[in-house]
């Protein structure tokens, strides 16, 4: 079930809000029904691979319990508080646990998301091996790397001192909650372990939460899915022009963003309906600076969770030039590796790992913070970057990426048809994205209690006209429903 | 009481009338689907649960037609030719995005062996070539339409040729009028109009009466153009069918359809999905012309072309009165479906086949068209198509699907018999 289906606004949702409401807090009812709700939402959608979930959450509760009980922790109360060392040194078996456990989810991973690409990588470099090794054809459970990625978040912060939720319905709740489950954003457990146990819903945070749902549900259903007409319609061969060629990839950094950001609104509003209160996923990512800044402000909760269980353990930047570097490359291979099983992305995420690493290691970001100059002639530079990342990251293969790349920078004829018709027909979604992309309404012209007031109206109104595309339209998954 | 109506104005926050407003709307409609829901007997498990509430939502939206003139209008208000995988093309019609046909020749293959078989069984066989509207003249085609559904069709006509099947091609006839579209095809629609039904139906009704050698005056065209009434419903609201693009977005069509003037009694047997026979009978207008669909004219009707009733399996018509006491059997797609009442005048019993639908029926199912011919027995047999029935990959995912345009070809001859 995707949240821009029509049975999930119009009957999940309001039965899940109603059911919610209706039940006291008492006994966890509401947290039980939140439960089951979420997982009557995943196996609508995966009646099988919902069993492959609830087996990795058994699997990281009695493993976050055996950690802790080795790590010795002894609770203070309902909390205990995160050690002040960030690294605490627990004892060898804990640690020996702990790599059983990272391996085993990061097992769950390799086999269901990376196999098959394995596979068929090894098969084309060795020939000769190709009757040794057969090729694969794992299908990929929804939101596998989301829901990993939490469950492996809760094992390492228990390792560091967190107690363990001992309630293992209350731990696949924080793993399964469905407005984060398929398509993130990434949920530490420290940032929802009281929510999860005492929340009230005040009138206010619900209000916001609806507003927040129907924000994203728009971004999704208007402007991702204009930009993605074009995108499609230019990444589907080689583009006819270098102009229809750019305005693809135009489109296409708009579409992934809408898509992607407008999802994390709907899953954050979601989340305020039902008391909590998640951590912000975007942060207007194209206005950066930098590359650095860019992911400071794109996809914040995979950012933080690489930096936090990835990039610090290996040292940080508190380290050698040649280390930080290593360091660097490590995080952004695996980046890439993560969004997915083909060389694009990680190739994709190569690129940020040498921008990076170029820009620590010059100073950059300090330095274009200082200077308006550089600013100038940087900034687009990184939008540049940016958009040819993601040329890569749409291509189905490094030769189509090429070619596309080729289109764009003279291997075509400057103008077509297309890019004209194109141009004409997506004029009024373009500039609404382009404004909605960038943080203009945030301007403190826009506090005054009028405009606000017309924002609800038109938000409104766009949502009616979302679900009429919503009706008119059979299919309409997210971008990263596939990671 | 001041305080109390203070406080509570207070709270309406422009975000409180806002939740209210959408958690109001959003109650409705799941009222209504909740309850379509429930009264819907065809879920059997809890497996069957997720596919019926989709087939529910799609189909029992509440005020869906009024969603997709929403639609519409907000494409047009934005200055859009683009909506729903349609474009508003030069001419001013609606046409698919993409409507590209594959390779003809097997099918042309199939069609021939079929003829065969019927000239064996000493029953002539006529094979009309209906054209679409969508690629007529390509210069009113918009650059982004994909579209070479007409082109295709002429290349399967000259395969049917070289096959020794007899031909009769109304692209030709058609693309002559290109200039006018609107003369002979629907604007919201792919169909033609009843006026080029009508035509075409003339020539077919010629070419059968010279191939059966019926007794026609010299002076006298077959279906006699002054016994029939022209009527016409000017600007009738459509658009809001089947996921259209809403009568906002590329206007409304102009429906014409004729009445034969006529004291003879004309019966009909239809056939619906559960085998159950409806039968009328009566005046023309009784037993063909749906004028329920005709006086309703509202906004969010069906398409303009459904005042012939829609054929989706098998029908037969009679008309003890017609002009041959001979059978005509027409294997037709959408665009066949007028043409029985136009030929009803000509013919005691005209029995008409969708060959994509017919087995969905539970009376005919695992039935071929092989055996449908032996068992209705007709003097001739005509296929009835339009150049997307040939396999056209159309912008729709409800249209043109590979394995339904297929079936227009599936006669059920055995390998021996197709030799």
């Amino acid at each position: 079930m995707l949240f821009t289906s029509i049975e999930f606004p119009f009957i999940f949702l309001p039965l899940v809000l109603a059911g919610y409401y209706v039940l006291p807090f008492r006994w966890n009812l509401k947290n039980y029904w939140l439960l089951a709700a979420s997982i009557c939402f995943y196996a609508w959608g995966e009646p099988k691979f919902v069993f492959v979930m609830l087996a990795s959450i058994a699997f990281n509760y009695v493993a976050a319990l055996a950690i802790e009980r080795m790590c010795e922790r002894r609770s203070q109360g309902d909390h205990t508080t995160i050690p002040r060392s960030p690294f605490p040194v627990p004892p060898f078996p804990a640690k020996c646990a702990l790599a059983l456990v990272v391996a085993g989810n990061l097992a769950l991973i390799g086999v269901w998301k990376y196999c098959n690409f394995v596979t068929a990588t090894l098969r084309e470099w060795f020939p000769s091996w190709q009757g040794a090794i057969p090729q694969t054809s794992f299908l990929l459970p929804i939101g596998i790397s989301f829901f990993t990625f939490q469950a492996l978040s809760y094992v390492v912060d228990v390792y560091r001192g967190e107690r363990a939720q001992r309630n293992p319905l209350i731990l696949a709740l924080y793993i399964a909650l469905f407005p984060q489950l398929i398509a993130g954003p990434i949920v530490r457990y420290t940032t929802v372990r009281d929510q999860l146990t005492a929340r009230r819903t005040t009138w206010d945070q619900f209000s916001g939460g609806v507003f927040r749902f129907v924000v994203g549900f728009n971004k999704k259903m208007l402007l991702a899915n204009m930009m993605a007409e074009v995108a499609d319609r230019a990444f589907s061969g080689v583009p006819g022009s270098a102009a229809f060629a750019w305005l693809g990839v135009v489109c296409y950094t708009l579409q992934i963003y809408f898509d992607f950001s407008g999802y994390s609104d709907m899953a954050i509003g979601l989340g305020r309906m039902f008391g909590f209160e998640f951590l912000e996923n975007f942060n207007y990512p194209y206005v950066s600076k930098t590359a650095t800044e860019f992911w400071r402000r794109w996809h914040m909760s995979l950012g933080s969770w690489f930096r936090d269980y990835v990039y610090f353990p290996l040292g940080g930047s508190r380290v050698g030039k040649g280390r930080l570097v290593f360091n660097l490359a490590v995080v952004w291979f695996l980046t890439g590796l993560w969004h997915g099983a083909n060389w694009t992305f990680i190739t994709w995420g190569c690129l940020y790992g040498v921008l990076i690493a170029g820009e620590k290691l010059t100073g950059c970001v300090e330095k274009v913070e200082r200077s308006a100059a550089l600013r100038v002639i940087y900034q687009p530079f990184t939008m540049l970057m940016v958009m040819l990342g993601w040329v890569l990251f749409r291509s189905d293969s490094i030769g189509a990426a090429g070619n596309y790349l080729a289109a764009m920078f003279g291997g075509a004829p400057l103008i077509d048809w297309q890019a004209l018709f194109w141009s004409h027909e997506m004029a009024v979604p373009l500039v609404c994205a382009l404004v909605g992309s960038a943080p203009i309404l945030k301007a403190r012209i826009f506090a005054h209690f009028w405009f606000v007031a017309s924002g609800y109206a038109i938000q409104f109104l766009l949502f009616f006209v979302s679900v009429s595309c919503l009706v008119m339209n059979a299919h309409n998954p997210f971008i990263y429903f596939n990671f | 009481m001041k305080r109390r109506i203070l406080a509570v104005a207070r709270r309406c926050t422009p975000a409180a009338v806002f939740s209210c407003l959408f958690l109001l709307s959003v109650a409705t409609v799941c009222a209504f689907l909740l309850r379509a829901l429930m009264t819907n007997d065809r879920i059997s498990s809890v497996a069957d649960l997720p596919r019926t509430v989709a087939e529910i939502c799609k189909k029992s939206f509440p005020g869906k037609n009024v969603f997709v003139a929403a639609g519409g209008l907000a494409a047009r208000a934005i200055g859009r030719r683009m909506c729903n995988n349609r474009v508003l093309l030069r001419n001013g019609h609606i046409g698919f995005v993409r409507c590209h046909v594959g390779d003809v020749r097997g099918k042309a293959a199939r069609e021939i062996a079929f003829s065969r078989f019927l000239a064996r069984r000493g029953i002539p066989f006529l094979h009309v070539q209906a054209p679409t509207g969508l690629d007529l003249e390509r210069m009113l085609v918009s650059p982004v339409c994909d579209c070479n559904a007409n082109e295709k069709a002429e290349e399967f006509v000259a395969q049917l040729r070289l096959g020794g099947v007899d031909v009769i091609d109304l692209i030709p006839r058609f693309a002559a009028t290109a200039d006018d579209v609107t003369r002979y095809f629907l604007k919201t629609d792919h169909h033609w109009n009843y006026d080029a039904a009508f035509e075409a139906s003339e020539i077919l009704a010629e070419h059968l009466a010279e191939k059966l050698r019926l007794p026609v005056a010299d002076d006298k065209d077959v279906l006699c153009r002054m016994e029939w009434l022209r009527n016409q419903r000017n600007q009738w609201r459509s658009g809001g069918h089947a996921y259209r693009t809403g009568p906002l977005f590329a206007g409304v069509d102009d429906i014409s359809w004729h009445v034969l003037a006529s004291d003879a009694t004309f019966s009909r047997v239809m056939y619906d999905r559960n085998g159950v026979i409806h039968r009328k009978s009566g005046k023309f207008e009784d037993v063909f012309v749906n004028a329920k669909v005709v006086q309703s004219c509202n906004w969010f009707a069906d398409s303009a072309y459904v005042v012939f009733p829609k054929i989706a399996f098998i029908a037969v018509f009679k008309n003890p009165s017609a002009l041959a006491d001979r059978t005509v059997l027409i294997l037709g797609d959408s665009f066949a479906r007028p043409v029985p009442a136009y030929l009803s005048k000509v013919f005691a019993r005209v029995v008409i086949v969708d060959p994509r639908h017919f087995r969905e029926c539970r009376a005919f199912k695992g039935r071929t068209l092989s055996a449908l011919v032996s068992e209705t027995r007709p003097d001739v047999v005509v296929q009835f198509m339009n150049p997307t029935s040939l396999g056209a990959d159309m912008g729709d995912a409800g249209l043109g699907r590979a394995e339904i345009t297929d079936r227009m070809f599936d006669y059920g001859l055995s390998d021996g018999e197709s030799l």
